[in-house]
């Protein structure tokens, strides 16, 4: 049995949580208050430039967090984003962003996030690779549900989560753990392209 | 709730069956803990299945602790002063919503006893929020197990105490401060009154380089309490990690408050 399973019937009884309503998506609304984009925290990315989140809406977003160091899990995340790259519907290739969070505030540098997408020949016209203060990746991890902590040997314990954003920033689809299939994050995908 | 709490322990029995800040108090009531070391309940997994899994000792540095949980009047202060916490005004990304609805409204406790209890029915976000006002940080998971482990002092009263804790019904409304005495460092009720956010409260659900599919670490129950724990008897301890481990960020319990912390982490 796995704990997260057993754990979420411990919750729901101790909690009694409920979710939150979905937000209605308006074109030219203001964001939904279920958006991640409204966490106001400013990233950096592989170039050097100053990224606020909600400048990522206006299109679906596959993200996840990781480190350039990383050599296990990560590996395995970025190839189940680039797969959900690589098996997008013919021509809409542009209509998608693709963002790598790195939990790595002091080690993953604009220079080494760039040579980390180099290494991996990410197509940085639609990837995105990020980084910013300890404060604003805790608080990200928080919203996007990635339980991490720094394991005391220079690198991180995390969870493997990766996650569908509509173009507003609402988290539509999480796929969890880097033995998932990447199917249903691809399925659910294209129904926002058909939108 | 009283079902709740036993059908949390009866579930972790089910589980279980096989097994920059300165360090100066910024506020009055808060205490400053020395500088040591502490093992968390759960061991890291080793990096392969026949070696021995390591223990991961982490190093305390001194830093301060609020001595009681946060109250509702102090947290209604806060949102005086912070419209966007207030409960009309959170946004569902920050807490769901059942945030803070002991209150009678956006500035407006229950009545006046509630002055005096613990705040609860807040979210990750609403307590680090708070904190980071006062100039302070919600304690880190091994800060706020140093605090209650008290050097090793009454352990087993601690852990007595907090067996009969979890085994009471919920009461409707949490018990006002005060009702402990204070441990060896000067904290009071950090059992008895509320479970508290921590601002990693479910970092120790991870496990290195995990390739579970859930995400998250089976090895922590069953097989997991008698192998991968430290003290397979400090059945507290596993209960706390299982709770943290089953939050998420914008959870608002009845039970769940928390207290703020301050300096080295």
């Amino acid at each position: 049995m796995k704990l997260r399973s057993m754990l979420a019937g411990v919750a729901l009884a101790l909690i009694a949580a409920s979710a939150p309503a979905g937000a209605q998506e308006h074109a030219g609304a203001p964001l939904p208050e279920t958006s991640l984009y409204n966490l106001d925290s400013k990233w950096v990315n592989q170039d050097g430039a100053r990224i606020a989140l909600s400048s990522l809406g206006g299109k679906p977003v596959v993200a996840a967090m990781g480190y350039a160091d990383c050599k296990d899990m990560c590996p395995a995340i970025v190839a189940d984003m680039m797969w959900i790259d690589k098996h997008l519907p013919p021509g809409t290739a542009s209509r998608v962003k693709f963002v790598f969070f790195t939990f790595d505030s002091v080690a993953d540098t604009p220079e080494r996030l760039r040579l980390y997408a180099d290494g991996h020949g990410l197509d940085l016209s639609r990837w995105m690779l990020l980084g910013a203060d300890d404060d604003a990746v805790r608080e990200l991890a928080a919203a996007l549900d990635v339980a991490y902590r720094a394991n005391g040997a220079g690198g991180f314990d995390h969870t493997a989560v990766i996650s569908l954003l509509d173009g507003k920033g609402d988290i539509v689809f999480q796929q969890r753990g880097t033995q998932a299939s990447s199917d249903e994050l691809l399925a659910t995908l294209k129904t926002l392209l058909e939108k | 709730m009283q079902q709740a709490r036993a059908s949390l322990v009866a579930a972790a029995l089910v589980v279980c069956a096989a097994a920059a800040f300165g360090a100066e108090p910024s506020r009055a009531g808060m205490v400053l803990l020395p500088a040591g070391s502490y093992t968390p309940f759960l061991r890291l997994k080793a990096p392969n299945a026949s070696a021995p899994a390591p223990l991961n000792v982490v190093t305390i540095g001194a830093f301060s602790l609020d001595v009681e949980p946060v109250t509702n009047a102090e947290f209604l202060d806060f949102v005086t002063a912070h419209p966007e916490w207030r409960r009309s005004r959170i946004k569902p990304l920050f807490a769901e919503d059942r945030y803070l609805r002991r209150w009678s409204g956006d500035l407006a406790l229950a009545d006046a006893e509630a002055r005096n209890e613990p705040v609860t029915n807040v979210s990750w976000f609403a307590a680090e929020a708070y904190c980071r006002a006062r100039g302070a940080r919600l304690p880190t998971t091994a800060q706020w197990e140093y605090a209650v482990a008290d050097g090793g002092r009454d352990r087993d009263g601690v852990r007595e105490r907090s067996l009969e804790w979890f085994a009471e019904p919920n009461p409707a409304r949490p018990p006002a401060l005060g009702s402990g005495s204070a441990n060896g460092y000067g904290v009071r009720d950090l059992i008895g009154l509320v479970w508290e956010w921590t601002l990693d409260f479910d970092a120790y659900a991870t496990a290195a380089e995990s390739r579970d599919p859930n995400g998250k670490d089976g090895a922590l129950v069953c097989g997991g309490a008698a192998a991968g724990a430290t003290d397979p008897t400090d059945y507290p301890g596993f209960m706390r990690f299982s709770m943290r481990a089953s939050l998420k960020a914008n959870y608002t319990a009845d039970n769940v408050g928390f207290r703020c912390a301050a300096g080295a982490s």
